[in-house]
């Protein structure tokens, strides 16, 4: 109060007050914010701890024996490649068009509006409700069996929503004005999209590539009941090994390999979790990383 | 290439109405499954009995699925009421106090916890999460409701903040400096001025957390102790409808009676969490609909 | 730029496509089944190799009942069973393929009944097992078991109803078709029951025996009380002293033939049982 006097200009107590309202609010939310990052941090620290003594090339390169208990994971990890791969093959086009039909043809009626609707009840679908529809729609109705196909089509409507959301967004980036002048050119509906929109929003369109990527490795409820083998015997000579499964077969995936190790293999060694629990996350935690770059370098290339 | 133009058109728009035919093949397929059982079953025992007894090869069963709604919802709420406050702290801080620089580091991060998949969050429910509650919080179980919202709270957590702080940023500039130009603290102006104004987004953030949380499987699986029981207190394991279905789907032969009631419990499921995300949706529309007009 | 991507997804296509093509040169043999089988059943496959290269097995899970439908709908060879097969499931396949469906004890499967690692208690009998599980069970306490039990409340654990392990054990204890008592937590899996039981001084659980730790107490079992109890060893198993022990099964249609004959000829025999001991999965028949 007493430096108050000799400095006019100085905050008056009321400012004063107002500051250090401010502060407690900024310290506050800061200390919320730290509550949520902190145990999270400390989680997957811990994961890598316990499961970083097991990560070896051996590990990632043999196939689990024994029903899980020894040998490594290089089963469950092309599983979950041949697995991601398939389901792309099938949701890639159909969601790609799918965000063109919506950003480019649509009209602005009822229609469009129930498409939204749906896919956004679409990613609202519970997982296991997924699953459901795989059992009941690929495994029953269309005699696909328990397979990798009735997985990754499962997978594939499952993350149907994820890209038709970012290619519609990344076309929506695209400027009216860059259509209009290919129009003008006298260039058709179908090839503006092909030489101009598509072009300059293929990077957004890959980001949603690769979250699909992202969230078909990391489940394991719509694969557990469509096609995600526990146990598998699995080939070990040479041109088998890398390709071990079929359309048509049961496989193994990663997700599913942890749910199993986590639960049913008796005398399972802890730091053997913790390996495919590290593995698993360190998979999911890259690619969303290469989308997260990906985002970034396109934001600092756009010409306009 | 005007040759192709049309039945690219024609193959665009079979694609655009690709997640309406989803949609509606998820209901007409999980119905298909679940109708021989939908004229049998008592609907009054369904809500309203307790007792789960699955049909074994041909025995009558019971199907009480109230201790498993129960259940869903006491899970789902519980990591809401943890999940919820934190996470609109954070979004008020980042999007009101951080730096650009520690607002976006923050927001990779979230997006990164986002993608976390939910087998590993189960799998630190069963290994991290449970010893910690039965040394600390006198479980008996460690597997039990506090666990399951726990986890459950960290995976929806970066849902809420991601909405939460987008309904913030879409308050105008000219709301925050009206309020501090009244002589509001910036407290008073997050309190009373930004919360109202971004009412409905933040609604929307907790419904779609809820509607997560209901919905998720494989953590709720491994962590919250799979026993069919109305919880009295938080540290009472409990089963959920999810949880039911992922653990008994394996068992239960097409065909059988158990088979059927799982599939009529997907659609309970399916029924919950459309209505949560429409409704939050048309919340979000209202938002909208507002800030334009 | 089109052209890319069209190039891209062909590309895709095309490295997805051999994944279609069955190699024809290669016999196979399909099982599915039995979630308590399953692990042996890999583990065999696995030996196999050694034995025929040519061939590939493929193990599922899906349970007992599920394997059956399976067997039963001509989609695999052989179903892993942790129960003998009910005569209606046996009437359905002899219908449908005018064959009968034929029984081969491949192991037998030693359920233990756990308590906590402090526990007094060293034996139990079913009859006992029978009133702790029971519907509207009047025991709740340890000292209610036995006199001279722990005074704490009894917490009791078991795997779900429905899983091969929880049916069994059920069935054998409490009876079939009487009803389990309310409250059972209902572990999802081996671990979960282990877990808990280390940590919790008060519960009792059973499971395959494989799951057995330092940190846990195997109680001896009796037949009926006063009877003497005996420790899930691997002759009483077979022998059928020790009470909760059963035989697991591989079901064909038909004498088995072929690949399947060869197979289940050399899980039987001496080499195919060693594995059975070395993998410490289940318990040999000999």
């Amino acid at each position: 109060m007493h430096s108050q006097a000799q400095n006019p200009f100085g905050p008056t107590p009321y400012e004063r007050k107002k500051e250090r309202a401010s502060l407690i609010a900024k310290v506050v939310t800061f200390v919320m914010s730290m509550a949520l990052v902190i145990p999270m941090l400390l989680i997957i620290g811990l994961i890598f701890v316990k499961g970083w003594s097991v990560i070896s090339v051996d590990y990632l390169w043999e196939n689990p024996r024994g029903g899980g208990i020894a040998g490594g994971i290089w089963g469950p990890l092309i599983g979950t490649f041949f697995l991601t791969l398939t389901c792309l093959v099938i949701v890639a086009p159909v969601g790609v068009l799918a965000g063109i039909y919506l950003n480019e043809y649509a009209p602005d009626n009822r229609a469009t509006r129930a498409i939204m609707i749906a896919v956004t009840s679409l990613a609202g679908v519970p997982s296991i409700v997924h699953a459901l529809f795989g059992l009941g729609a690929f495994v029953v109705a269309m005699h696909m069996g328990k397979s990798l196909l009735a997985a990754a089509c499962t997978l594939a409507v499952m993350t149907l929503p994820v890209i038709i959301t970012s290619t519609r967004e990344a076309l929506a980036a695209v400027p009216r004005n860059f259509r209009e002048a290919c129009w003008n050119l006298g260039a058709s509906k179908w090839q503006t999209i092909r030489t101009i929109v598509l072009p300059n929003s293929i990077s957004g369109i890959l980001t949603g590539v690769i979250l699909v990527v992202s969230r078909a490795a990391g489940e394991t409820a719509p694969i557990m009941l469509t096609g995600a083998a526990a146990y598998l015997p699995l080939p070990e000579n040479m041109p088998d090994k890398l390709m071990p499964y079929y359309l048509g077969d049961q496989f193994l995936a990663l997700a599913m390999h942890l749910n199993v190790i986590a639960r049913d293999v008796p005398n399972m060694p802890t730091e053997m979790k913790f390996g495919s629990a590290l593995v698993l996350l360190c998979l999911i935690l890259l690619i969303n990383s290469l989308a997260i770059i990906i985002r970034v370098q396109l934001r600092r290339r756009k010409r306009w | 290439m005007d040759r192709l133009e049309k039945p690219i058109e024609y193959l665009v728009r079979l694609c655009g109405w690709s997640s309406i035919i989803s949609v509606a093949a998820i209901f007409i397929f999980i119905f298909r499954e679940a109708a021989p059982v939908i004229s049998k079953i008592n609907f009054i025992e369904f809500f309203t009995s307790t007792e789960w007894h699955p049909s074994k090869h041909g025995e009558p069963g019971e199907y009480g699925a109230l201790a498993l709604i129960v259940g869903n919802f006491a899970v789902a709420g519980v990591a809401m009421v943890m999940a919820f406050p934190l996470g609109l702290g954070a979004a008020v801080f980042i999007s009101e106090f951080a730096s650009p620089k520690v607002r976006e580091t923050l927001k990779i991060g979230i997006e990164l916890l986002a993608a976390v998949p939910s087998i590993v969050w189960g799998f630190i429910g069963l290994t991290v999460i449970s010893p910690l509650l039965v040394d600390h919080a006198g479980a008996e179980i460690g597997t039990n409701l506090l666990n399951g919202s726990i986890i459950l709270a960290l995976m929806s957590v970066p849902l809420i903040v991601s909405i939460s702080e987008d309904a913030l940023r879409a308050v105008p500039d000219s709301y925050r400096e009206a309020g501090l130009a009244l002589g509001a603290n910036k407290w008073e102006m997050v309190a009373r001025v930004l919360f109202p104004a971004a009412k409905n987004g933040l609604l929307a953030a907790c419904m779609l957390g809820v509607g997560r949380a209901v919905g998720e499987t494989m953590a709720v699986l491994l962590a919250t102790g799979n026993t069919n029981q109305i919880p009295h207190s938080l540290i009472d394991p409990i089963k959920t409808l999810t949880a039911t279905i992922a653990s008994e789907m394996n068992d239960a032969a097409r065909g059988e009676e158990h088979f059927q009631v799982l599939f009529l419990l997907g659609i309970l499921l399916l029924v919950i969490t459309c209505t949560i995300n429409l409704i939050a949706d048309l919340v979000i529309k209202g938002m909208k609909g507002k800030a334009n007009a | 730029m089109t052209s890319k991507i069209l190039l891209l997804s062909v590309s895709l296509l095309a490295l997805s496509l051999p994944s279609c093509k069955k190699d024809s040169g290669k016999a196979t043999l399909k099982m599915a089944g039995s979630t308590t089988l399953a692990p042996l059943a890999t583990v065999w496959a696995e030996a196999y190799r050694k034995v025929n290269p040519e061939l590939s097995i493929s193990v599922s899970g899906g349970g007992s009942g599920g394997g059956i439908t399976e067997l039963t709908e001509g989609r695999i060879d052989i179903c892993n069973s942790s129960r003998p097969m009910k005569d209606e499931e046996k009437k359905k396949i002899k219908d449908k393929f005018q064959k009968d469906a034929v029984e081969t004890a491949v192991a037998y499967d030693a359920l233990a009944v756990y308590v906590g690692k402090n526990n007094p208690l060293s034996e139990i009998s079913i009859e006992q097992l029978k009133e702790i599980y029971m519907e509207n069970s009047a025991i709740k306490t340890w000292d209610q078991v036995a006199p001279g039990g722990l005074t704490t409340e009894i917490k009791v654990l078991g795997r779900e109803s429905n899983s091969g392990t929880g049916e069994y054990f059920m069935e054998a204890t409490v009876g079939k078709g009487n009803k389990a008592r309310a409250g059972i937590a209902e572990m999802n899996s081996s671990q979960a029951v282990i877990d808990t039981l280390k940590t919790t001084a008060n519960a009792i659980a059973y499971d395959g025996i494989a799951f057995k730790t330092d940190d846990v107490k195997v109680l001896s079992l009796a037949k009926k009380k006063g009877e003497p109890a005996v420790a899930p060893s691997a002759d009483d198993a077979r022998s059928g002293k020790y009470p909760l022990a059963r035989k697991l099964y591989f079901y064909t249609v038909g004498e088995p033939t072929g690949a399947a004959k060869a197979f289940i000829d050399w899980v039987t025999s001496a080499e195919g049982q060693a594995i059975v001991n070395s993998s410490k999965l289940a318990v040999s028949l000999k």
